[in-house]
This record gives structure tokens, C-alpha cells and sequence, in this order.
């Protein structure tokens, strides 16, 4: 009786012990109900977007001046606006955009960010010094403003926004990463690969980079859900997409005029706005709790 | 726990009744009082018409200052005001005015022929750094006293169109004492003749004016002699949609410059009336084509892009059926006005295609737009961002007959820096001017790169009109010279013609006498406002 009693507590803990990272992190990552919720809307957004041709049956940009500005009907779910376009419509296929330029912006932002925090924390000194103090300069300005600056300066289309978004949130990525080099640089396992005589190139890329990993997947997710907002609002200022391209922003910059007499034109790009948003940072608030170690088990 | 002690009751109640019969006493007060608050869209750039040159300003102009001649919007006719008549030398160089010798400035300061001299040769002070009130009053040499009331006004060549240019919103006549006194804080604090005076100005909110009770000196024509309301306030709300709300809520009495839809919410509501009027006199919006850079430097393909174009369905579309047709490079109600000219092109998809067809760029079936040798035929368009929703409709009307189009969005100054680059193969424009001279400033060679030249075109016999429309002083040599001049600029195709803007104004039930002054064609004379009984 007694091994039998010893023996389970003994086993299991031999299986939890075998389970990997990410089956660790799945576990808790579903015990999030809003990590959860949000994935299911964002897997929903992502699925109508990419099959956009098959959700709706009208053409986002070709006009039907015959039913200008309907309101909501069993025909046109989100009514239609004054050119007479399915507003359904040109929130899908308007998904497209937004979407892809808030992720090219964010890949643009975390890349740029990570590479130069790697190297200012793992070099430190001058380098460290000249980096970071450009990371402050670029920090201290809102980062809705630079952007508005950056697109100025480039000129108005929606790659310049990718470039301009991107490069206004470099500094958290960078300054996130920095702080876990920092950290990560003093560890044995770092040690042990200099030691082994790896160069610098091998131990930042190789042992350092996957361990500062987790901080930057949480920051550029939540992150996903500011770019989407600045992209939408450059557009609503006129910096980004043209017409007659659906962007959500344009989308609601088009509605603004005629708000008082038809809400649907401006309303729902925004609540498709909203959702995004909301779906983006429930995933990035359940991945933070996922992944840090200091959160987890705690209710 | 806190109860007031009994001494201190009776004085706390008395001041309160006396608080209550104040505030009854300033509201009876207040609604003897007749005030209207107008709601427009841009701030003043500067309360100084020699100084001014944005017609957003024009409204005050009309209430604060008189001119030495005014125009009836409605009829376009030029009428005596300040002067109560001119002529000229047979050498068309020296024009002569008789002033009325009744009037006097809001500071007591009495008009006369030396003040209106003054007031000429501030236009043209280099110090005062006017542009519109310079560029009307043309080849100005001097200007003299030659009586108490008898001014003369010299030029350095015959320049016919001053009458028309004194009722212009720069022409205003400013007290010269005040202008002494106030050095340039005068352009901040205006001093003039007209119905209303200067009360005070907030930047960024509003402007207020009030009544002057010593005006007795209206125009003939006008349709009230003295001024109704105590008070005006103009209120700056940039925002179309917000103005009308505002107006919808009663916290302005009137709405200028509305969009189509809200005015015509307001036109069908009873408690709202609504005025609108085609702008006598102005050109009309539309693209400018520029000449030179391909594919629209090829003329065929600028008129293809005309037929294309189904303008009535812009203006259907955009501005619910309320705009008028524009007739080519003028308005129809225009002065010199070349009908020819201004129907040449009349909507004709098939026409386009055969004109594309002719100048090479045939149809590729299977992408529906037209190529030559490999290229496709893109149209570069530039707007800006408050008339965006046009080129939706245009874009979707030229892809029709093969047309790719790409747009460009952007606010002013920077569309206009864009436009004078020449990247760009059509630009979206609107411009004014009280006579068809004022074409110059779109069609001048001189104007090309640095000006409004948005076509970027430059011809010789233009260029000949142009300086003989601005010496000549017979009305009817000058219209057969537009007329000559619209048939080239139509011939060559250098703009896609839209519509006629409409100003569109909204009040509450019972303001009326709005009556346009044209002269940029954005504001009626103040004068005429009053409340119905």
C-alpha cells in the first residue's frame, strides 16, 4: 500500500515534469477564457478576410448608384453608402488591408526593434549608449505624431504607413529586448556557448535570441492592435489608402459627412475596428500570462 | 451639521433676491436685444481686406467695410455706393470719382477723397504685403485728391476692368486715422464705413460685430437702408456635418457652406429655411489636364477623357442634383460666357473609345483596360481631401471606356505643391474671380511651376487676350475676346468640367434678406440680414 501510495504522487509528477514548453503554455493559454474568446474572433476575421469572394456576393469598389445609402436590410447587412456599395462588403474586403498593413507595420517595427536591442545589450557601452539615447529621442515623440510626420515627409500611400507605424513602435520592442539581453547575457548556458568558443554572431542568434523570444511575440501582438488603429486613422486623416480602396479608416472618413443621416457609412468599420482591437488584445493578454513564468498558477 | 445662524439668514436671502431680479433684469435685456450667430467654416486669416486673400474672410468684409462700388450678386450689375459716379480719360489711363460726402468712419473720422487715396496707396504699400487687393487693382500708378470729394485714380495702362475690381472684397475703404493710430494692429481691430462695427475677436471661435446706428448711407440697390440685428457672431466650425448639427440644436442661427444632404434636410424641415445660389461670376470646379505630361499630353486622349466623363452623374451623386452644370472653362452665368466652347465635349463614352482607339490605345479584353505597346493607359489623379468621393465616381466612369486610375489624397498647401510639380495628369480644381480675366491665373504661361497653372499650358495667342481683355474698355470687344479665348482652351481640352458650386445656406425660421455680394461669390451683404415678423 504504502509504494502503491508513493508510487502515483511519484508518477505523476514524472508525467508533468515530461511535458514540454509549449504544451505547458497551451494548457494555460486555454484556461484564459478571453485569450480564448479573442482567438476565436481573430481566427473568424482572418477566415472572412481571406475568403472575402465567397462571404459576400457585391463588389466593394464597382458603385450601384440605384441603391444609394440604404440603410441595414436582409439584402445589404450593413447597408449601403452614398456610391451605393455594400458597406458588408467593403468591411471585408477592407479587412484585408488593414490587417495586412497593421502586421507588415508590426513586423517592420518588432524586427527593427529586436535587432537593435540585441545588439545594444549585447555589446553595451558606446554602442548601447548611441542606440538607446536615439530609442529615447524617437520614444519621446507621441508615436501617432511621428507617424503623421514620417508619411508627411514620404508622401501619402499605404507602404509609407507601414514604414511610418513600424517605425514609431521600434523603441518599446527594442527596449523590451535590450532589458532580456541584459538579463539573458549573464546566464551559464551563455557562458558555457563562449566558452565552446562560440563567436558573437552564434551566441546572440543562436542562444540568446530564442530567450527574449517570448516578450516580444506578447508585445507584438497586443501591438497588432495600436497598429491597426494608427493605420485606420492615418487613412481617416487622408495619409494612407486612396479611393476607392476600402480601408476601414477610409471607411469611416467617408461616413464622418453624412453621420447625421446615414450612421451605418461610418459605424460599422468601426465596430469592425473595435473587434479587432479587442480580439488582438485579449490573444496578447492571454500569451503574456502564458508565457510568464511569474503569473502563472496564480487565479 | 451645519445650520446657517439666524443673523446671517435675512442678508443671505436678500442677496439672493437681488441676484434673481439682476439675472431677470440682464434676460429682458438680453431679448430686446436682436442677435444672430452664423456659423462658417474657416477662421479669418486677418480682418484686413488689403491684406486678405482668402474669400473665407469675405463675409465680415461685407458687414464691417463699404466700397466705392458694389455689385448685386443677384443680377451682377455694378451699382454706385461710396462713389456716386465715375468716368474715365479718353486715354483709358485716369479714372475719376465723385465720393459721397455724408459718410463717416466708425471712429468719427469723415470720408472723403484724401481717405480713399490714402486707403489706394496702402494697397499697394510694399509694407502692407497684400495680394488679392494688389492683384485687383491692376496697373495702379497714383492716387490723388483733386477736390474734397473728387478722387483720381492713374494707371500705367488702360485698365478697363476697375469698376468691377472696386466691388471686389479687398476694396474695402479703412479709416485712415485708425490705420495711423493702430499701426498694424489695425488688420486685428478693422475700422470701417459699412452697417456693422468691430466688436472683438477670439481666436480659433468666433468674431463678434454690432450694429453701426449712425449708417444712412446703403447703396440704392440694397434691399434694407440701415442694419436689423444689435449683434452678429460668426463662429468658426470647420466641420460640415458639426455646423449642421449645430444649426439643428439652435446654437447658430445660420449655417454657411453646407453639404448637399444636410441642406436638404433642412430645406424640407419647417423650422429651418434654406438659401442657395450659383456663384455668379465664379468658374467652375473641375480637373485641369495637364498638357504635358504623358498620356495626356496627346490631345486626343484629353478629350476622350472629357466624353468620358458623365458630370451630371458626379453632380447627382455628390451633390444631389443641387450643383449646375459648369460650361467648360467658365460658368454658364458668366460674363462672356461661350456656350460652344462650354458644351463642346458633351458625355459620350463610345466617342472616348474611338478617340483612344485613334491615338493607340487599344483595349485589352482580358484585363478591360486599354494598352499601347505594353503600357497601360493610367490616368494619375490628384484631389483633395473634402471632394475625395468625386473621383470614386469618376474612377468607376473612365474604367468603363478603359481607363486605369489612381488616386492621390491631399490637403492644401501640399495638393497645390503636388500640382506644380506636373506629376500628376489631372487635378482637381476650383477658382474664382469676378471676370473671365481672372483666367489668367490658370491658363498663364507665367503661372506655370510656381502659381495655378495646374495644366501646366502655355499659348501665344492666350497670352495675347489675356493683355488685351485687361486694357480693353468696350464690354462687348471684351466678350468676343473670352469667347475667342474659350474656344482655344476647350479646342485643346485643358479640363474636364464639373459642375458650378452652389453655396448652400441654412437658417432658423425667419432669418431672412440674404442677398449675394459675389464679388468672391462665398457671401451676401450683411446688411440685408434681418428677422421676419
Amino acid at each position: 500500500m504504502a509504494e502503491a501510495a508513493s508510487a502515483t504522487p511519484a508518477g505523476r509528477r514524472v508525467a508533468r515534469d515530461e511535458r514540454t514548453p509549449s504544451q505547458i503554455f497551451l494548457r494555460e493559454f486555454r484556461r484564459n477564457r478571453g485569450a480564448v474568446v479573442g482567438t476565436v474572433l481573430f481566427a473568424i476575421l482572418i477566415l472572412m478576410v481571406l475568403f472575402a469572394p465567397y462571404v459576400t456576393r457585391f463588389d466593394p469598389i464597382e458603385p450601384n448608384y440605384g441603391v444609394r445609402f440604404s440603410p441595414p436590410t436582409a439584402e445589404h447587412w450593413f447597408g449601403t453608402d452614398r456610391n451605393g456599395r455594400d458597406i458588408y462588403t467593403r468591411v471585408v474586403y477592407g479587412g484585408r488591408i488593414s490587417l495586412l498593413v497593421g502586421v507588415v507595420a508590426v513586423a517592420i517595427g518588432s524586427i527593427l526593434g529586436t535587432v537593435l536591442g540585441l545588439v545594444s545589450g549585447f555589446y553595451g557601452g558606446l554602442v548601447d549608449n548611441a542606440v538607446m539615447r536615439f530609442m529615447d529621442f524617437v520614444l519621446a515623440m507621441p508615436g501617432i505624431l511621428l507617424a503623421i510626420t514620417i508619411v508627411f515627409a514620404l508622401g501619402p500611400s499605404l507602404v509609407n504607413v507601414m514604414i511610418a507605424v513600424g517605425f514609431s513602435t521600434m523603441p518599446q520592442y527594442a527596449r523590451v529586448v535590450r532589458a532580456s539581453v541584459l538579463s539573458a547575457k549573464q546566464l551559464p548556458y551563455v557562458e558555457a556557448a563562449r566558452a565552446a568558443g562560440a563567436g558573437d554572431g552564434v551566441v546572440m542568434g543562436r542562444h540568446i535570441l530564442p530567450n527574449v523570444f517570448a516578450p516580444v511575440l506578447v508585445l507584438a501582438t497586443l501591438g497588432l492592435g495600436s497598429a491597426v488603429l494608427s493605420v485606420a486613422a492615418l487613412s481617416f486623416l487622408g495619409l494612407g489608402a486612396a479611393p476607392p480602396t476600402p480601408e476601414w479608416g477610409l471607411l469611416i472618413s467617408d461616413g464622418r459627412g453624412v453621420l447625421r443621416r446615414s450612421w451605418w457609412v461610418a459605424t460599422f468599420p468601426g465596430l469592425a475596428i473595435m473587434v479587432t482591437v479587442l480580439a488582438v488584445n485579449l490573444i496578447g493578454d492571454g500569451l503574456r500570462d502564458a508565457l510568464d513564468p511569474r503569473l502563472r498558477g496564480q487565479v | 451639521m451645519t445650520t446657517t445662524p439666524h443673523r446671517l439668514r435675512w442678508p443671505i436671502l436678500m442677496a439672493a433676491v437681488m441676484l434673481l431680479s439682476t439675472l431677470a433684469l440682464t434676460l429682458s435685456v438680453a431679448q430686446a436685444q436682436t442677435s444672430l450667430t452664423i456659423g462658417s467654416r474657416l477662421e479669418f486669416t486677418v480682418l484686413d481686406p488689403h491684406k486678405s486673400s482668402a474669400a473665407f474672410d469675405a463675409p465680415l468684409f461685407f458687414g464691417i467695410f463699404d466700397y466705392l462700388i458694389q455689385r448685386d450678386g443677384n443680377t451682377g450689375e455694378l451699382y454706385p455706393s461710396l462713389a456716386t459716379s465715375w468716368s474715365v480719360s479718353d486715354d483709358g489711363l485716369v479714372w475719376t470719382f465723385e465720393l459721397r460726402d455724408d459718410v463717416v468712419f466708425h471712429d468719427g473720422t469723415p470720408f472723403d477723397a484724401e481717405a480713399a487715396a490714402f486707403n489706394f496707396e496702402r494697397m499697394v504699400d510694399p509694407a502692407t504685403e497684400s495680394q488679392y487687393a494688389r492683384f485687383e487693382i491692376g496697373p495702379f500708378a497714383a492716387a490723388r485728391a483733386v477736390g474734397s470729394h473728387t478722387l483720381e485714380l492713374e494707371f500705367s495702362s488702360p485698365y478697363g476692368l476697375l469698376p468691377s475690381a472696386l466691388s471686389t472684397y479687398g476694396m474695402g475703404m479703412m479709416s485712415p486715422t485708425a490705420v495711423e493710430r493702430l499701426g498694424d494692429e489695425i488688420s486685428w481691430n478693422p475700422v470701417g464705413t459699412g452697417p456693422y462695427r468691430f466688436v472683438s475677436f477670439t481666436p480659433g471661435q468666433s468674431v463678434v460685430i454690432e450694429k453701426n446706428p449712425d449708417y444712412a448711407w446703403a447703396a440704392d440697390f440694397q434691399a434694407r437702408s440701415e442694419p436689423y440685428f444689435d449683434t452678429i457672431t460668426f463662429r468658426f466650425i470647420e466641420e460640415d456635418a458639426t455646423r449642421a448639427a449645430a444649426l439643428e440644436r439652435g446654437e447658430i442661427g445660420m449655417a454657411l457652406y453646407l453639404d448637399a444632404f444636410d441642406w436638404l434636410d433642412f430645406e424640407a424641415d419647417p423650422d429651418f429655411e434654406t438659401h442657395g445660389y450659383d456663384r455668379l461670376g465664379y468658374p467652375p470646379a473641375g480637373l485641369f489636364i495637364n498638357v504635358m505630361k504623358s498620356p495626356t499630353d496627346d490631345v486626343l486622349v484629353r478629350r476622350a477623357l472629357i466624353h468620358a466623363t458623365d458630370s451630371e452623374l458626379v453632380r447627382d451623386i455628390v451633390f444631389e442634383g443641387i450643383y449646375d452644370a459648369s460650361g467648360g472653362v467658365m460658368s454658364r452665368f458668366s460674363f462672356g460666357y461661350d456656350a460652344e466652347a462650354g458644351e463642346m465635349y458633351p458625355f459620350d463614352p463610345e466617342r472616348a473609345g474611338e478617340l483612344l482607339d485613334e491615338a493607340g490605345w487599344t483595349l485589352n479584353t482580358s484585363t478591360g483596360f486599354r494598352e499601347r505597346n505594353g503600357e497601360r493607359l493610367t490616368i494619375e489623379y490628384l484631389t483633395l481631401s473634402g471632394v475625395a468621393n468625386q473621383a470614386e465616381v469618376l474612377e468607376a466612369e473612365w474604367r468603363r471606356v478603359g481607363i486605369d486610375t489612381n488616386v492621390l489624397v491631399q490637403d492644401n498647401p501640399a495638393q497645390q505643391n503636388t500640382a506644380q510639380s506636373g506629376l500628376h495628369n489631372v487635378v482637381w480644381s476650383q477658382w474664382g474671380g469676378v471676370d473671365p480675366s481672372a483666367l489668367q491665373g490658370r491658363y498663364g504661361c507665367e503661372n506655370i511651376g510656381g502659381g495655378w497653372n495646374f495644366a501646366h499650358y502655355c499659348n501665344e495667342r492666350v497670352t495675347e487676350i489675356f493683355a488685351e481683355a485687361r486694357a480693353e474698355t468696350d464690354q462687348d470687344v471684351r466678350a468676343e475676346l473670352f469667347s475667342e479665348l474659350q474656344q482655344i482652351l476647350m479646342g485643346d481640352a485643358t479640363i474636364v468640367p464639373l459642375y458650378n458650386v452652389k453655396i448652400l445656406v441654412a437658417a432658423r425660421q425667419g432669418v431672412d434678406g440674404w442677398t449675394p455680394s459675389d464679388a468672391t461669390g462665398w457671401f451676401g451683404y450683411l446688411l440685408n440680414l434681418h428677422e421676419r415678423d
